[in-house]
């Protein structure tokens, strides 16, 4: 990467909830920024409903309906196991 | 049913003037000098019209004062049908009551004027002088009303075609009307002398040796007009195409320096000294405005702002109509806070309202000036003043002791509530009092992070590194450097509460999802706008994560991402 240093990868375990829970607290993401935010996610890992439902705060179909509309853009596809969306292209 | 206009309640002028237009026969030009409202007398007598049962024509010069128009009309007249003629529109009166047509479309072959009675309205009608265009000016239209900021033509336009036309010049309404009427805000100026550069000085001096050599020339030799200077002018532009080939070469020789001295006196090198000292004050808020006389004086203008941390573009002839249209919107909207311009501003642009004129470079024309002071003197919400700064060269045909800027200064002195003349020293502070601003939030500013990137670069460099450091940052960082999908899932709901663009921007300047991390100059063609913004929008990202919504989440990710030895990536130096 430009300007940063990648270091190795690490397997680490996932952390716990945060002491303040203010995640919970903040409003649902507008369609059009958890669009972005999915595409994002879904460079990391695969992503399914309930985690694109949990980084934007949506409800499971809003979820589902966004992430079919990045599937029908070019964004994702759909993996052989169902409930996966990957970045398409890679 | 009698028409109203919808939401418009006439100004006492503005009644007065279409009265006097109905006692002349409804023939007219109604001279209202910019910001005070002539539309609104273009819509009362379109309304009058309507009510008579007359069609109206409006004839505009141009594509954006047609759309101007269109809605304006929707706006005060909803429910009359209104068609638009010029462009990629090809209405006819076929099926409106009002059409807008481009004067252009208006005088061409295939356009029908309606066979009954019929009022013409004419926007900018100065315009309309033109022999070409004054073929829009037909006794078809017994009813005739002209609109204009100012009545002035270089040519005869005026006396020979208009005033016959529109057989009367009706009082509308001048700036001393419009502050009697409390319709235009309250007015500062302050005048700031400028020295030369040793070198400048003695380019002018050279260029004013020739300028006078040429003039006698011209004038006793050839035999062109001595006044007015605009006749001399018209002259000598002729005579530059003359086959007479003494002529000819005294008269390009006058136009040479002409420009010479014109340009010498809008990029005085302490003259974009001055305006970056201003500028330090002007990057705290408010919408502002230079003034130039050409593109090259107008983005050094700009560049020098840019570097005090003004958000300041040039409006140039250079940008396309949609460009044009972006940029304007920009200024509105507070994305970008200075708009340095030549003429290109001057006319037939709706531009939002701004506080503050630079003037960098004076003009010797009314309407243009009279175009200036209407773009900064409209009323502001909460009562403010207008401010203008007129910088001269001092000694130079700008310097008002040699009675230059007279025409502007003329008419911002008829309605300034307070004027001073002012060193270059002293202006900054001045300018810093009338703004209600202490010189720690000027050196504040001047010491922000996002006020250094955009000095950066102004100065041709390019960022790598974040606009701000902080914790927001240093997350950013870390996501980037290890896909942790725990840490990038957490960060990115944090990331909800930006805007999309705001997103876009973090995510292409800290390479999130797998795209290496962009530097500003990169981000921006990849983002497709310019590199100061850039610098803006990553700046208001990461200051909205600093909010208290989202702040304790961010230091909670950060410790988390520390303990779990995620830390952020180390950086490289910044690569200028």
């Amino acid at each position: 990467m430009i300007g940063w240093t990648l270091v190795t990868r690490a397997d680490l375990p996932p952390g716990g909830p945060l002491r303040s829970g203010a995640e919970a607290q903040l409003a649902p993401a507008s369609r059009s920024v958890a669009t972005i935010l999915f595409r994002l996610a879904a460079e990391a890992a695969p992503l399914t409903v309930p985690r694109a439902q949990r980084i934007a705060r949506l409800t499971a179909d809003e979820a589902e309906d966004l992430l079919d509309r990045l599937v029908m853009e070019g964004d994702l596809v759909v993996s052989e196991e169902p409930g996966y969306y990957l970045r398409s292209g890679r | 049913m009698s028409l109203t206009l919808d939401g418009i309640t006439l100004r006492d002028w503005q009644s007065e003037a279409i009265a006097r237009w109905k006692q002349h026969r409804r023939r007219g030009i109604v001279e209202a000098v910019t910001g005070t409202g002539k539309t609104a007398v273009g819509l009362a007598a379109v309304a009058d019209a309507l009510n008579r049962g007359r069609r109206v024509l409006i004839v505009v010069p141009g594509i954006g004062l047609m759309a101007q128009w269109a809605s304006a009309m929707s706006r005060a007249l909803p429910s009359v049908r209104v068609g638009q003629r010029g462009g990629r529109y090809r209405e006819s009166f076929d099926d409106v009551e009002v059409l807008i047509a481009v004067v252009n479309s208006a005088i061409s072959a295939n356009f029908s004027v309606p066979a009954g009675p019929t009022l013409l309205v004419a926007d900018e009608v100065h315009r309309y002088g033109a022999a070409g265009f004054a073929r829009i000016l037909s006794n078809r239209f017994g009813e005739r009303i002209g609109l204009t900021a100012t009545l002035e033509r270089n040519d005869d336009g005026v006396d020979e075609a208009l005033k016959p036309y529109f057989e009367n010049v009706l009082d509308g309404c001048d700036f001393v009307r419009a502050k009697a009427d409390e319709i235009i805000a309250p007015v500062r100026v302050m005048t700031v002398s400028v020295p030369f550069t040793p070198q400048e000085h003695a380019e002018y001096q050279d260029l004013e040796r020739t300028l006078q050599k040429e003039r006698f020339t011209l004038i006793n030799r050839f035999g062109c007009a001595e006044e007015p200077f605009g006749a001399f002018l018209a002259d000598v532009q002729i005579m530059s195409e003359s086959d007479d080939f003494a002529a000819r070469g005294s008269a390009r020789r006058y136009m040479s320096a002409f420009s010479g001295r014109k340009a010498l006196l809008a990029s005085g090198c302490h003259k974009l000294e001055v305006l970056a000292e201003i500028g330090e004050v002007m990057a705290l808020g408010g919408r502002s405005m230079v003034f130039s006389e050409t593109k090259e004086s107008c983005h050094a203008a700009a560049d020098t702002l840019v570097g005090r941390g003004v958000d300041a573009r040039a409006f140039t002839s250079d940008l396309n109509d949609i460009e044009r249209t972006e940029m304007l919107s920009a200024f509105g909207t507070g994305a970008v806070t200075a708009l340095a311009a030549p003429r290109v501003l001057d006319e037939g642009v709706d531009v939002p309202e701004a506080d503050l004129a630079v003037i960098m470079a004076g003009s010797r024309s009314r309407r243009q000036m009279i175009q200036r002071m209407g773009r900064i003197v409209r009323p502001k919400a909460d009562g403010r003043a207008a401010t203008f700064i007129v910088l001269y060269m001092q000694g130079s045909v700008e310097d008002p002791a040699r009675g230059a800027h007279e025409e502007f200064l003329s008419h911002l002195l008829d309605v300034a509530d307070v004027i001073v003349g002012e060193t270059r020293t002293n202006a900054v502070n001045t300018l810093a009092s009338w703004m209600g601003v202490t010189s720690d939030q000027v050196h504040d500013t001047q010491r922000a992070p996002r006020v250094a990137a955009l000095r950066a670069l102004s100065e041709g460099s390019d960022l790598h590194a974040p606009i701000r450091e902080g914790e927001a940052s240093a997350l950013l960082r870390a996501v980037s450097a290890w896909n942790d999908v725990h840490l990038i899932d957490r960060t990115l709901t944090v990331l909800s509460v930006l805007t999309p663009m705001q997103l876009r921007v973090l995510a292409t300047r800290y390479g999130l999802g797998g795209v290496p991390s962009q530097s500003v100059r990169d981000a921006a063609c990849a983002l497709a706008v310019d590199p100061q913004a850039i610098v803006r929008i990553e700046d208001q990202a990461l200051a909205r994560l600093a909010h208290p919504d989202t702040v304790d989440v961010i230091s909670e990710l950060v410790e988390l991402a520390s303990r779990r030895g995620l830390g952020p990536a180390v950086r490289e130096p910044v690569r200028n």
